[in-house]
């Protein structure tokens, strides 16, 4: 494994700042500074973490913070592809390895799942496992924002799960597997949309392309706030969620577009809810490793949305989307679907 | 008056090893040491249990001690040292002569090597400099000598000894060519203590010659300082040494959570209060770096320096790392026994001819046990609840057959299971077991026992959660204890205080000379 | 890497610890300002206290502050104040109030104090000495204790306050209060060990969570009560309101670093700033910048996936020291982040800040105290000062204001440092 710089000064800033260690403590979960920085110098059999390592969330809020720039999110991401053995796997990340191999994706096919007409427009669309198969609202809704934007597109015929889900769970050799079908897939392309942060991110930092989220897409190139809006039926409170992939790992400017994009439509009133960069708990392979801390971050974030009296919580992200829905509460809607709702 | 058969002067290795070699001869002992056990060259050194490759070609003698004592305590201590293997390694510019006189005088030493290939050496040591010409496998081991010097004398006491550390020795009475009576004091209290003694076993290390002239002996002997570097982090798998003569720089020692850089070698006319300085850690760093380029982009710790008690008309280098057990009847006392020269791997042979000697001075003719009985019991420690694997798999490594009791005090206390040193994941049940400890004073003695502080912030997030360990158990005030703390910690970053380990320290004199308002003493140098 | 649009301010303001915040938040009144930063602040592992003059410099009457004396001596800003044409006298209040204000709209209330000292007690047990502090800090003032009887409320588990061990450490400093160790275990927080200060906060949110600490508390015989910081910024006010009203008692904190207080100022200074108009670009970071002869004519700003072009009138930097991240450290190296500025001149040393001047004059300030002042001015390689960019707070390297003692240093230089660039825009 990768020796790592130590350039830690003990400030215990991203241990304070890390959702998982807020909800479970030190004594489940050793937190950033913990696994990355003490751990791999402690243990020289990195297996011992096996314990709390698969709770990190990847949501890079300690990277983010780390007065010395420390690659906290990455070293644990490493431990665990240097320790990534399938027969020790996780229940649910064994279940992930075993969709991959059958279905190239990283959940259950749904029953019947969209069907694209090839096109040789030169802007690819790639929808991602959960747009798919889980939450194909948000495959329909985009799909609807690209043509009321006017936006050509394709999605490719054979493309696989982008491989985000298997760096989580450590899969070195599943990840390169997907990431050579896929961009045999893309076969020659100009410009990428996702509709999913995770896929956006690691189609980034894996593929080393430079996709844009739907929302990029609609603020930047569609003009989308120039879009006609339907008229407000009633007004609606919305807390706006902050994906970590969209905000912290391809930058902050998303989140801006996104609550500008919302400020503008007729009825919205946009409330902000306390930490809404506090991740929700759907990311790092932890709802099929460890969903009850999953759900725990979950429940929390829908109690900041409460106590901001929000009666939609908007998530631009199909992950968060899921888990947060998990915890009950407030209605709970993806960006894209629910802007395509309010707009003619 | 108290009355003992045999009185140790002297806590590091060699004593401990006495105390308990004759302690299982059912011999009535008291050791005195005047710091905290394991003070002299056994707390400075490179922790090394040498396969005796680095002697063989200058020492052969020696090196075959260090091969037989090196099997011998695998057996006896497995506990305290990791099996983790060495590596002699040549460069460019190493002398082309010396691997075969190496190989050769291994061989005849009985120094068990094998000759590598570049690509087998690359496997074993991936982080072995490109340039590597030629390299051997040797059964280095890296020892912990706080934990042997301790388990030694757990193992004394628990065979009936007596041993107390802060307790200076001031004065021999001699009458009728024997020391009668002994007078110490202790250095913290300043109370004063007498012993009649009916042999007196004179294992200070580098002092042995300040105690000999106590009874108006003198002692043939040099002492010489080494000062090693400890690096954060594993640098290298195994151990590390440079194939050629001896020289500074030569040794990567893997330890615990860190790597040992060492060694230099500079003559003292006395065994003074001695520290390491920034020229010699940068040297060292420097030299090691040839053979492990990872050492430069390590990150340094601290420094310290150790004291060499050599047995050898000659000083220096050259000087034989043997040792010699000197009875003073024909120089007129004839219940002294001292132990001169001699090194950490070989400290268990050094105590047998030591407590040889002693009993024949005692009349008794018990044999010794330390070759074949376990330094410690296996025991079944209690399961740990609250805390992860790393910490069980930390409380193996670190207290071995002895950590029941400490086990029990991190799952049975209250705030037991709380991480207080995080750069070594101490828990709070270990520095409180050992704060209840009558040996335990100070802040340091916590360091030495638990790991506390040994991690590369040194002490400076953690040193208030070991004060609060020790501070209800004591009437010392709180703040000296603390500011004393810091002030050693000191002492050993100034020579590295540069780059990641100068920020650090940059951090703690915010909080704890700034917010906390704490004086740690500078350094005259 | 995609380029967003270039954006053009009339100051661009590099640091978003106090210094940084400080003085964007002045030049806001009349500027078009943006603050960039990243990563964690200085500010946010503070005590949240404010210090502007060192007491040990000093003799004190009643803790009045001579401020003649203060002028004549060779403290740190009366240099710094001479050579930018205000007075020391001015400034001060000026400084104080601007950001009780600021802070007070935020939630944070400070205690008003500019030129007296409080003595406070650290969760270590040793005394702390500063100007301004936040109210529910300030309650605990030991001249206020003295004679009294004081509970050192701990709650298990929770790492910031260990009742015990502050008990001892203080009995020499407190000999005049009868000082007794408690410890409360919180319902929800059962079986938690080594809890940082956000899991407890974090327990505290829901309304209700207080009221069984309220009543621990009320179960005390003592008046004054002491706890660890439980609060979030804008829970502060309403939780310790309660817990002193609900009780009876004088309930405060006790000096913290590293905790809440800390990221409770560095949160309502951002507030703030944002509030007085400045826009606050977050976990940007500052890659180069632009320099044309004597002025810095851009800076090139990013986010992992963005890259942008900021122009300005006038910059400001505001990166702190070593520990916020200010000066980048590689290996054994200390370098300045962009590669383009030298800051100052650090005591006897004349020559360019190079890489063992950087480290040797760390060094020395952490082996010999602290070094003589700079000139705010940055200087250019050949040793002239940039006509549009200015240092202020830890940035300047051989500052001299003892570090951990308050942040006062850091918000008079930010005052200093605005009117410089106020001057250019």
């Amino acid at each position: 494994m990768q020796a790592f710089d130590n350039r830690c000064i003990k400030c215990g800033s991203c241990q304070l700042a890390c959702p998982v260690v807020t909800i479970e403590g030190l004594a489940r979960f050793a937190g950033p500074r913990g696994l990355a920085v003490e751990a791999s110098r402690l243990s020289l059999d990195l297996g011992s973490l096996r314990d709390n390592l698969y709770k990190c969330t990847a949501c890079y809020r300690c990277t983010d913070i780390c007065p010395a720039r420390l690659p906290l999110t990455r070293q644990i991401l490493e431990i665990r592809r240097s320790i990534f053995a399938p027969d020790l796997a996780l229940e649910g990340h064994g279940r992930i390895l075993a969709n991959i191999d059958a279905h190239r994706r990283s959940v259950e096919p749904a029953k019947s799942r969209p069907s694209f007409k090839p096109s040789d427009a030169k802007l690819i669309y790639f929808p991602g496992c959960i747009a798919e198969n889980r939450l194909p609202q948000i495959l329909e809704s985009t799909v609807s924002l690209l043509s009321k934007g006017r936006v050509p597109f394709r999605v490719p015929e054979k493309w696989a799960c982008c491989g985000a889900p298997l760096e989580k769970v450590g899969d070195g050799q599943r990840l390169r597997m997907l990431r050579e079908e896929n961009l045999r897939a893309f076969d020659g392309f100009e410009g990428l949309v996702t509709s999913c942060p995770g896929c956006t991110t690691h189609l980034v930092q894996d593929y080393g392309l430079e996709p844009m989220h739907t929302i990029e897409l609609l603020y930047e190139v569609v003009g989308v706030r120039k879009l006609p809006a339907l008229p407000a039926k009633r007004k609606v409170k919305v807390a706006l969620h902050q994906p970590c992939h969209l905000a912290r790992t391809l930058g902050p400017h998303v989140i801006d577009y996104a609550a500008e994009i919302l400020q503008r439509l007729p009825g919205v009133k946009l409330t902000e809810m306390e930490e809404a960069d506090r991740c929700c708990g759907g990311g790092g392979g932890v709802v099929a490793g460890h969903p009850d801390v999953s759900l725990a971050l979950a429940k929390a974030k829908m109690a900041s949305a409460a106590r901001a009296k929000a009666e939609v919580v908007v998530a631009p992200c199909p992950f968060c989307v899921m888990n947060l829905r998990r915890a009950g509460g407030v209605e709970v809607m993806d960006f894209t679907t629910f802007l395509d709702a309010h707009l003619k | 008056m108290a009355r003992v058969e045999a009185l140790i002067i002297g806590g590091g290795a060699t004593g401990a090893g006495v105390a308990r070699d004759l302690a299982l001869r059912g011999i009535d002992t008291l050791l005195l040491e005047r710091g905290d056990f394991c003070a002299g060259a056994s707390g400075g050194n490179h922790g090394m249990l040498h396969s005796g490759g680095r002697y063989a070609v200058m020492d052969p003698s020696s090196a075959r001690e260090c091969a037989t004592e090196n099997k011998i305590l695998r057996h006896l201590a497995p506990y305290c040292l990791e099996d983790c293997g060495g590596l002699f390694a040549s460069l460019p510019g190493d002398d082309a002569d010396y691997p075969d006189r190496f190989e050769k005088a291994c061989r005849d030493a009985k120094v068990e090597l094998s000759a590598l290939s570049v690509k087998e050496a690359r496997e074993v040591e991936p982080g072995i400099s490109p340039a590597l010409l030629r390299a051997y496998k040797v059964n280095d081991a890296s020892i912990d000598p706080f934990s042997l010097v301790l388990g030694n004398i757990e193992s004394a006491r628990d065979a009936g000894a007596k041993a107390l550390n802060y307790q200076v020795v001031q004065s021999f009475k001699i009458s009728r060519g024997s020391i009668d009576e002994v007078l110490y004091r202790d250095s913290m209290t300043g109370g004063a203590e007498k012993v009649k003694p009916e042999v007196v076993i004179n294992a200070a290390g580098a002092w042995v010659g300040e105690i000999a002239s106590l009874a108006r002996l003198r002692i043939d002997m040099h002492v010489d300082k080494g000062t090693m570097v400890v690096l954060d982090g594993r640098v290298c798998n195994g151990l590390v040494n440079r194939l050629r003569p001896p020289s500074n720089g030569d040794i990567v020692v893997p330890n615990h959570t860190a790597s040992i850089v060492g060694t230099t070698s500079a003559p003292l006319s006395r065994p003074e209060p001695v520290s390491a300085t920034r020229e010699e850690a940068l040297s060292l760093l420097k030299e090691a770096s040839a053979m492990l380029p990872g050492v430069s982009r390590a990150r340094a710790v601290r420094a310290y320096a150790g004291i060499r008690p050599l047995l050898s008309p000659v000083p220096g280098r050259e000087a034989s790392r043997g040792f010699q057990v000197l009875d003073h009847s024909s120089k007129g006392v004839n219940n002294l026994i001292s132990v001169v020269g001699g090194k950490l791997t070989t400290y268990r042979l050094m105590a047998e001819r030591a407590a040889d000697a002693a009993c024949r001075v005692l009349g008794s003719s018990e044999r010794c046990r330390t070759a074949s009985a376990p330094l410690m019991r296996e025991e079944e420690a209690p399961r740990l609840e609250g805390t992860l694997d790393m910490h069980r798999i930390r409380l193996q490594r670190k207290y071995g057959p002895a950590r029941r009791k400490v086990v029990e005090a991190c799952s049975q206390r209250p705030r037991g299971n709380e991480v207080v040193c995080s750069c070594e994941q101490v828990l709070r049940g270990e520095l409180e077991h050992f704060a209840s400890h009558p040996d335990v004073r100070t802040l340091g003695d916590l360091t030495r026992r638990t790991r506390a502080g040994m991690g590369f912030c040194q002490g400076g997030m953690c040193a208030l959660g070991m004060l609060s360990a020790l501070a209800q158990r004591t009437d010392q005030d709180p703040k000296r204890l603390l500011e004393g703390y810091l002030s050693d910690r000191w002492k050993g970053l100034c020579p590295v205080l540069e780059g990641e380990q100068l920020r650090q320290e940059v951090m703690k004199r915010y909080l704890l000379t700034g917010t906390y308002q704490l004086r740690i003493r500078e350094v005259v140098r | 890497m995609r380029e967003l649009k270039p954006l053009h301010v009339d100051a661009l303001v590099i640091g978003h610890g106090a210094a940084g915040l400080m003085a964007a938040s002045s030049l806001a009144e009349d500027n078009n300002v943006a603050v960039v930063g990243k990563g964690t602040t200085a500010t946010s592992l503070s005590t949240g206290c404010v210090s502007y003059i060192r007491k040990d410099i000093f003799k004190q009457e009643q803790g009045i502050i001579d401020l003649e004396a203060l002028a004549r001596s060779v403290h740190p800003f009366a240099d710094i104040i001479e050579r930018s044409s205000l007075t020391l006298e001015e400034v001060l209040p000026q400084v104080s109030s601007f950001l009780f204000r600021s802070l007070s709209d935020q939630g944070l209330e400070m205690t008003d104090d500019t030129f007296h000292f409080v003595d406070m007690l650290t969760n270590a047990g040793t005394r702390y000495a500063c100007s301004i502090a936040p109210t529910f800090t300030a309650a605990g003032r030991l001249d206020r204790l003295e004679g009294e009887q004081l509970a050192l409320l701990g709650i298990s588990g929770q790492g910031d306050l260990d009742p015990e061990l502050v008990a001892v450490m203080s009995a020499r400093e407190l000999e005049g209060v009868k000082v007794r160790p408690h410890r409360y275990a919180m319902k929800g927080l059962k079986g938690r060990s080594g809890m940082t200060s956000a899991e407890v906060a974090f327990h505290l949110r829901p309304e209700g969570n207080l009221e069984e600490l309220a009543a621990a508390i009320r179960e005390l015989d003592e008046d004054h009560v002491a706890i660890p910081p439980l609060f979030e910024l804008q829970r502060l006010h309403k939780g310790m309101s309660e817990l002193s009203t609900t009780t009876g008692r004088n309930v405060f904190e006790l000096v913290t670093p590293m905790s809440l207080p800390g990221q409770r100022l560095q949160e309502a200074m951002e507030r703030a700033a944002v509030g007085h108009g400045c826009r606050l670009l977050k976990n940007h970071l500052v890659t180069k910048l632009e320099v044309h002869g004597a002025r810095v004519a851009a800076a090139i700003i990013q986010t992992p996936t963005r890259v942008q072009r900021v122009t300005f009138n006038s910059v400001i930097l505001a990166t702190g020291d070593l520990v916020g991240g200010g000066l980048a450290l590689q290996g054994r190296e200390v370098v300045d982040p962009f590669s383009a500025f030298k800051v100052g001149k650090f005591g006897e040393m004349e020559t360019l800040p190079d890489q063992t001047g950087y480290d040797a004059a760390m060094r020395a300030f952490v082996e010999a105290g602290y070094l003589v002042t700079n000139d705010m001015r940055l200087l250019t390689r050949e040793g002239k000062p940039f006509e549009n960019a200015f240092g202020a707070g830890a940035a300047l390297a051989s500052f001299s204001f003892p570090t951990g003692v308050g942040l006062g240093g850091e918000l008079l230089t930010a005052w200093v440092a605005a009117e410089y660039a106020r001057e250019v825009s």
